[in-house]
């Protein structure tokens, strides 16, 4: 058996841990259903990254080599990342409103994590972009 | 972008495959730059230009392009 994606490797053994630490939780917690749900989950997802790891057939699509191709994936991928920045700002308008309104502690916790999530998307872009502007 | 990469094509009787080939990328982009739905890269169009034995410059329409653009360059300043 020949290894050749080591970083599949990796993800399987974070998967394995995971299962480990879920059925650990689900034995302690006498028999919760949410960690069996998510051993299961965990197991399946491990079993796929082992199966990608050592399989020719589990590498990730080549890059695009027509300059086409990468046209049109840049401009694809900018135009996702657009839309989800617009969507998640979109989102903290409504659960900021819906928490005005309704003053709904689970509107709280949707609003704090769509603004991390937005938060982490303009640093990764920021990082991104200061990387591509020194290196390119 | 406007180019001339159809009118050469025919001219030397080449298909949108076969032009693809011999400039090593896909017939998609052949048929993008032919639709001046895609202005293809430097290398591409030098190596377009060698096929067909014209100039860049022949082959992108060079003064016809520059010109669009610097109207259009004075409608947005």
């Amino acid at each position: 058996m020949k290894l050749y994606h080591k970083r599949k490797l990796s993800t399987a053994l974070v998967a394995s841990g995971l299962a480990i630490a879920c059925f650990t939780a689900y034995i302690k917690t006498n028999l919760d259903l949410r960690f069996l749900i998510a051993l299961l989950l965990s197991l399946v997802y491990a079993g796929i990254s082992y199966y990608s790891a050592f399989s020719k057939d589990g590498a990730a699509p080549p890059m695009a080599e027509d300059e086409r191709d990468v046209f049109i994936t840049l401009k694809t991928s900018w135009t996702t990342l657009w839309i989800l920045s617009k969507l998640l700002f979109a989102g903290c308008v409504v659960t900021m409103g819906l928490y005005v309104a309704l003053r709904s502690p689970i509107c709280m916790a949707v609003l704090i994590t769509l603004c991390v999530v937005s938060i982490v998307l303009f640093i990764c872009l920021l990082c991104a972009n200061l990387y591509y502007e020194k290196h390119s | 972008m406007k180019t001339r990469v159809k009118e050469l094509r025919m001219e030397a009787k080449l298909t949108q495959q076969q032009l693809a080939d011999l400039v090593h990328v896909s017939s998609r982009t052949i048929i993008s730059i032919e639709k001046e739905q895609y202005s293809p890269s430097l290398m591409l169009a030098y190596r377009m230009a060698q096929v067909f034995g014209v100039t860049v410059e022949t082959l992108c329409c060079l003064k016809e392009n520059q010109a669009w653009e610097d109207t259009q360059h004075e409608t947005l300043s």
